[in-house]
């Protein structure tokens, strides 16, 4: 399978720079885009379903460039964080329209079941998209988005507003998908990248930070996480002195994740960092 | 040029508010059968009603694709925009006008055959610029409500004001009986010039938006 190259990407709104010389080359896996509200994940997901232009730069993938929108489109899928259209309309059906819309007119039903099946909708297929609960909509989305199979597919905030047991349904449809697709999902939700993606990059401010593999990233904050362990009261006042990332009570003690060039106390254990330190001391070294 | 047009699943889309436009043909039809066919009665009625609604499916047609949330879906889908504007709109108007048959021929016993034509006309032509004032209203605002608002003062405006102000976009022609086809001639040239220009900048801005949910 070919690469999804990105190369110097700038987009401007206005007098505002929302992103600058953008380079990403994406291989076939899911890539994850974490980063901040603001951070430009979402103009970067527009840029590539083509809903908005560059200003400058360019994205390739295989023979085709993003600057023969038609062509693009042929090769991609995309669910946006929000989904509800054809609310009037039974599930088969909205699937079947947006199939042909698609331009899949050859067995378009055996594609339309496919993807119903892969998103484990066999059962509601007959009833209106209204009628369904928000996690079995987000799955509409996700079947509408992966019919025919296009190369890449484009998934912004996947888990939003959905309970634990529809965020497990959707990361292992997302797994799934990536065997045979390129599949970019965008989030402010650091679990969902960890779990799901092969590889991230993260944003702030309309700039890569850092791209690499999960582990390579989490390697960023390596000797610099702590755990300690302390009584309420002690945690109640002592909070401010620490730059705590996470925090757990245990048996009526607090466990306290930190962020510390050094040992912050006698009694702190050094931690492996998972990506959300990392993601951590990236903000604290942009913010600074 | 129509492969990717499913006019029954539009229709669908729309919900139990498409029908309204029929409920609406159907009343006029009573109101006209109610008096006996006096033009005197029924025609501000019927001027008043029937081309308002041809803005009904322009409006409610574009729920979907403008104001609902992951609209973007559809713009990402390798199928021109025109096709999903402009194309969508006039197929049904040409719906609309096949409405305006049915309904004159229900009517046709009592107003008489021979003012059928005339009256067609007429009501057609207004009809295709309010289609034209949904379609622009529902780009401009992407949302139903409003855009019914934008319709509802251009024909408040109309027929509060007889006509008297703003009078270069006036489309009615505030008459108490069917006026012969050879007379219409300024009427049609205005009413069609400015329905082609409220569906070309509808187009133009349906083609150029970025304001996607």
């Amino acid at each position: 399978m070919q690469e999804l190259q990105i190369s110097s990407l700038n987009m401007k709104y206005g007098h505002f720079q929302a992103l600058h010389d953008i380079d990403l080359t994406i291989q076939p896996g899911i890539f994850g885009l974490l980063g901040p509200n603001g951070a430009g994940k979402s103009t970067l997901m527009r840029i590539l379903t083509t809903l908005h232009t560059a200003h400058s730069g360019s994205i390739r993938y295989d023979n085709i460039n993003w600057e023969h929108k038609h062509a693009v489109r042929k090769i991609i899928g995309y669910l946006p964080q929000k989904f509800s259209l054809y609310k009037h309309i039974k599930v088969k059906e909205a699937l079947s329209h947006l199939a042909t819309l698609k331009g899949l007119t050859e067995n378009r039903d055996e594609l339309v079941q496919k993807a119903i099946a892969q998103v484990n909708l066999l059962d509601v297929q007959d009833k209106r998209i209204g009628q369904l609960s928000g996690g079995m909509i987000r799955r509409v989305g996700i079947a509408q988005a992966i019919l025919g199979n296009p190369r890449i597919i484009i998934v912004d905030e996947p888990t939003a507003g959905l309970d634990p047991e529809e965020r497990i349904r959707l990361r292992v449809i997302l797994q799934t998908l990536s065997s045979s697709s390129i599949v970019i999902i965008s989030s402010h939700i650091v679990e969902d990248i960890e779990t799901i993606c092969e590889k991230a990059a993260i944003m702030y401010k309309g700039k890569i930070l850092e791209t690499g593999s999960i582990e390579d990233l989490k390697q960023t904050a390596n000797g610099v996480i702590w755990s300690i362990v302390l009584e309420k009261e002690q945690f109640l006042t002592s909070q401010d002195q620490f730059k705590v990332i996470h925090q757990q009570t245990q048996n009526g003690k607090v466990k306290i994740r930190v962020m510390s060039h050094g040992a912050p106390t006698e009694t702190a254990l050094q931690e492996e960092p998972s990506l959300e330190d990392a993601y951590f001391h990236f903000m604290q070294k942009v913010e600074r | 040029m129509f492969k990717h047009t499913n006019l029954m699943f539009d229709w669908r889309s729309m919900g139990a508010g498409a029908y309204l436009p029929l409920v609406v043909a159907g009343f006029l039809v009573l109101i006209t059968i109610a008096n006996n066919g006096e033009f005197v009665y029924i025609m501000t009625t019927i001027e008043m009603l029937f081309p308002f609604f041809g803005a009904w499916w322009s409006v409610f047609l574009l729920n979907d694709t403008l104001s609902e949330s992951g609209n973007e879906v559809l713009f990402s889908l390798p199928i021109k925009r025109w096709h999903l504007g402009i194309v969508r709109v006039l197929a049904f108007f040409v719906i609309y006008l096949s409405l305006l048959v049915l309904m004159l021929l229900g009517m046709g016993y009592w107003i008489g055959f021979d003012h059928m034509l005339s009256l067609g006309i007429q009501l057609g032509a207004q009809s295709f610029f309010y289609s034209g004032l949904g379609f622009l209203a529902m780009v401009v605002t992407a949302n139903t409500g409003w855009s019914l608002v934008v319709v509802v003062c251009y024909l408040s405006l109309q027929i509060l004001t007889n006509g008297q102000s703003l009078s270069w976009i006036d489309i009615y022609l505030h008459n108490s009986r069917p006026i012969p086809v050879q007379a219409m001639s300024d009427f049609l040239r205005k009413t069609m010039i400015l329905g082609i220009v409220l569906y070309l900048n509808a187009q133009y801005f349906f083609s150029t938006t970025t304001r996607l949910k």
